[in-house]
């Protein structure tokens, strides 16, 4: 019989980021998101910032000289380091971005879970540059998706957020190291061509992202700025070029390299539960339980936020008739935002529920009454969990 | 005019008269006398003074209003050797709001030399004044003359013990302490008093002129001058030190007797061992094949107050450990006994220290027992000894292992005393 680890996710994350080539963490303590800090402080590949201004600023100047780099951080942290998120897109500069949710608004409940942060982080860069947001739906996924995390920012050069929470971080479990995955690191693409040819910001044409060299580098000129900018990266009149260089950020390049759905269909089952995060797990255990009670039902977890990527859950959809959407918010955002996305767009028509809460986790019982219940009023959120208090 | 190594040859978009333009050219004449163009990082910030990245030949980075002495720290306390200097340039309104990224720097000596190109004002949105305007100075928003003090951002920095000098943007007194800054091997602030010829220094004829200013700042208390490095402090610089120990995984070396799940409260005092108890005690109920969820409760103050933990230990995979309702609660102490309150209704099984008085007749089952007597500080665990001596959810050598595998010896030996003890006065 082999063992077994016993261990909260701050320091799951922690050995993805290092298998990912993670060299330089900049940290500024915050609930619930210091554990990765330390562990990143006891790895030996961290700094402290005197603020998370400071750590995003310290994070693109690093990047910028080669390093793979992360921070860690929950929302209040999140929003200093918001203007740094935006420079880093702008700049084509990765930067890895672990946000642990906590209970909001503003400072909240800072030891409280909760899954409220979705809209805002996808949407922090002005300009509507939608953020990627990579998503671990199990403590013992958090290597392998830090990983994918990590290899997405590189590759796309561009900040990425893993959103998990605090349920996620804080606090023990037993996890079966053979089933910890991790993943091949990829490096960002260098440039190899002509020195003499090289721009920062080339490579416009065919829409790809640059090639990199480092600070530094004795062949080519570094020009980096968060400005608009064309493909030499210098401040120019607006014109087609800078239009092409802006356009490129929008995120929808190298869509392999994001994680998966975890899909767990049943063959014709007319009911499909459709989650992310840590309320994976209330959600499988209702689906087991609904399962065991003969009904057929299936469950998607999705672990790619943003971009949407649709094809899959509207192929789960085929057959479908009623949608259960379960997160831990207080308006449903994932739910709000597929919608906006058109995931229903040209289907028969599909009830739609939401399993939402916020203060207390969701349940398994929340789920299956939700599911149970008849066709909720418009307007009404079937399946909150009741306001007693749920120990995590 | 031979061109300069360090200048791109782009005009530059300064108005005419602006001190901008010899402060630029100052830099490109001092990095050219002691580095390539490829071993330099200039790092613009926002306003008049940030469009100077289009006139140098070396790397550059444009970055965001007041991040310049931050976004150039990072680069310079990251760099390898391939790149000899970086160097910020931002004004006196990047200055303020960055004011924090320029005390970090010195305050970490980081290798960086900073140029606040101080006009007194915002000239690219206006010219309002900034934090740096001295008193009496006119500007589109103080129209009768600014009525506080500015920041004296070189005597802020000095007792730091790093190198300042405050220097006219004319003259040949900027490049030679441009020379000494650049040669600093640590942090240098150069502020220059420039002259903005289409905002402050119109509204302030008699001051802010390029050959007035010098005296029109000493009269503040702002004399110009070189205040060399006095820190013997090495410059900050990461240097990773790899050393990640991952967790290693507990073996299993038991059997365990439970069927389904056990949720266990158990609730003490901040600083009597809650924690460190029930973590031993998910231990050995690893070791015993059992899959377990520890999560910890307890104020911000973590010294003071409550402490409590929720344990759920089963035979089956653990999805979801939420639970309104537990299966034993262990109260230890009152602190632990004010905290469990309001949830003492939803215990089945209550175990609590016989010197407490419940506040209400208990919902279920209920015991005391004197575990203080064992001491404040292994209370808790003499708790989870006898609740595990009655329950049999797993062998009691598997407790002793993890004791065993403690990291410190004397909570080693304390809790294996305690052990003992505690499993006879279970009977």
């Amino acid at each position: 019989m082999h063992g077994k680890l016993l261990v909260d996710g701050a320091h799951l994350i922690a050995r993805g980021a290092l298998h990912a080539g993670i060299d330089l963490y900049v940290g500024y303590p915050i609930t619930p998101a210091s554990g990765i800090y330390t562990e990143m402080m006891r790895a030996g590949v961290g700094i402290a910032a005197p603020d998370e201004i400071t750590a995003f600023q310290y994070l693109i100047g690093a990047a910028l000289n080669g390093h793979r780099v992360m921070t860690a951080t929950s929302a209040p942290g999140f929003l200093l380091m918001a203007e740094g998120i935006g420079e880093a897109l702008a700049m084509e500069v990765p930067v890895t971005l672990v946000l642990v949710q906590r209970l909001g608004p503003a400072t909240g409940s800072a030891t409280m879970n909760a899954q409220g942060d979705l809209l805002m982080a996808a949407n922090i860069v002005s300009g509507g540059f939608t953020l990627p947001l990579i998503c671990p739906s199990s403590m013992e996924e958090l290597p392998e998706i830090t990983v994918l995390a990590v290899n997405v920012a590189e590759i796309l050069r561009a900040p990425v957020v893993l959103l998990t929470e605090k349920d996620m971080v804080v606090g023990k479990r037993t996890i079966d190291p053979a089933r910890l995955q991790f993943p091949e690191p990829i490096q960002r693409r260098q440039y190899t061509g002509d020195p003499a040819a090289f721009e920062t910001y080339g490579n416009l044409d065919d829409h790809e992202v640059p090639g990199f060299r480092p600070l530094g580098d004795s062949e080519v000129r570094i020009r980096a700025t968060a400005s608009t900018h064309d493909e030499r990266g210098m401040l120019t009149a607006f014109n087609e070029r800078v239009r092409a260089a802006t356009e490129r950020l929008l995120i929808c390049k190298h869509l392999e390299l994001f994680p998966t759905a975890r899909e767990d269909l049943q063959p014709g089952a007319e009911e499909l539960v459709l989650t992310y995060g840590f309320t994976s797990y209330a959600a499988q255990e209702a689906v087991n339980r609904l399962r065991a009670e003969g009904r057929r039902v299936s469950l998607v977890v999705v672990r790619t936020l943003f971009p949407l990527l649709l094809e899959p859950l509207r192929a789960a959809l085929a057959g479908v008739r009623r949608l259960c959407v379960v997160e831990e918010n207080l308006t449903g955002q994932y739910a709000t935002a597929l919608l906006g996305g058109g995931l229903l767009q040209g289907l028969p028509p599909v009830e739609l529920r939401r399993v939402n809460g916020m203060g207390s986790p969701i349940t398994p019982d929340g789920i299956v009454a939700a599911l149970s219940a008849p066709p909720a009023l418009p307007g009404s959120r079937a399946g909150a969990t009741p306001a007693a208090e749920v120990t995590r | 005019m031979k061109e300069l190594l360090f200048s791109t040859g782009a005009r530059d978009p300064w108005c005419p008269g602006c001190g901008h333009s010899p402060v630029s050219r100052s830099l490109q004449h001092a990095l050219e006398r002691k580095y390539q163009p490829h071993e330099v990082v200039l790092v613009t910030d926002i306003g008049c003074i940030g469009m100077a990245d289009a006139l140098f030949s070396c790397h550059t980075v444009h970055g965001l209003h007041g991040r310049a002495p931050a976004l150039a720290g990072g680069i310079a306390l990251s760099r390898d050797a391939h790149v000899k200097k970086v160097v910020a340039l931002m004004g006196d309104g990047g200055a303020a709001i960055g004011l924090q990224h320029i005390l970090e720097c010195a305050r970490l000596n980081v290798d960086l030399t900073l140029i606040v190109a101080n006009n007194q004002n915002y000239g690219m949105t206006g010219g309002q004044h900034s934090a740096y305007t001295l008193t009496g100075v006119k500007t589109t928003t103080t129209p009768q003359g600014s009525e506080v003090s500015p920041f004296p951002l070189v005597e802020l920095l000095a007792p730091l013990g790093v190198f300042c000098a405050r220097t006219l943007a004319t003259g040949p007194t900027l490049g030679q302490i441009l020379d000494q800054a650049l040669a600093h091997p640590g942090f240098a602030l150069v502020e220059t008093l420039n002259w903005c010829p289409s905002y402050a220094g119109k509204l302030n004829p008699e001051t802010l002129t390029p050959k007035a200013m010098g005296d029109f700042f000493a009269s503040q208390g702002l004399p110009l001058g070189l205040w060399p490095a006095t820190t013997d402090k090495v410059p900050f610089h990461f240097t990773a030190r790899p050393g990640f120990k991952a967790a290693s995984a507990i073996p299993t070396s038991h059997e365990h007797h439970l069927t389904g799940t056990v949720r266990l409260l158990i609730a003490g005092s901040a600083g009597e061992g809650v924690q460190s108890a029930a973590e031993v005690f998910a231990q050995a109920a690893v070791r015993s094949g059992l899959e377990v969820v520890v999560r910890g409760e307890y104020p911000v103050t973590v010294g003071k107050g409550f402490s409590s933990t929720f344990l759920l230990l089963s035979a089956e995979p653990i999805l979801s450990p939420a639970t309104a309702s537990w299966d034993v609660g262990l109260v230890i102490s009152d602190d632990g006994l004010r905290w469990c309150q309001p949830r003492l209704g939803r215990i089945t099984e209550l175990v609590h220290d016989a010197s407490l008085e419940l506040p209400q007749p208990p919902a279920g089952e209920a015991h005391a027992v004197d575990f203080r007597r064992f001491g404040a500080r292994e209370a808790a665990f003499a708790a989870l000894v006898w609740l595990l001596a009655r329950k049999g959810w797993f062998p009691e050598a598997a407790l002793a292992e993890a004791v065993e595998a403690l990291p410190g010896a004397k909570a080693r030996e304390s809790l294996k005393k305690v052990l003992v003890a505690a499993v006879s006065a279970a009977g």
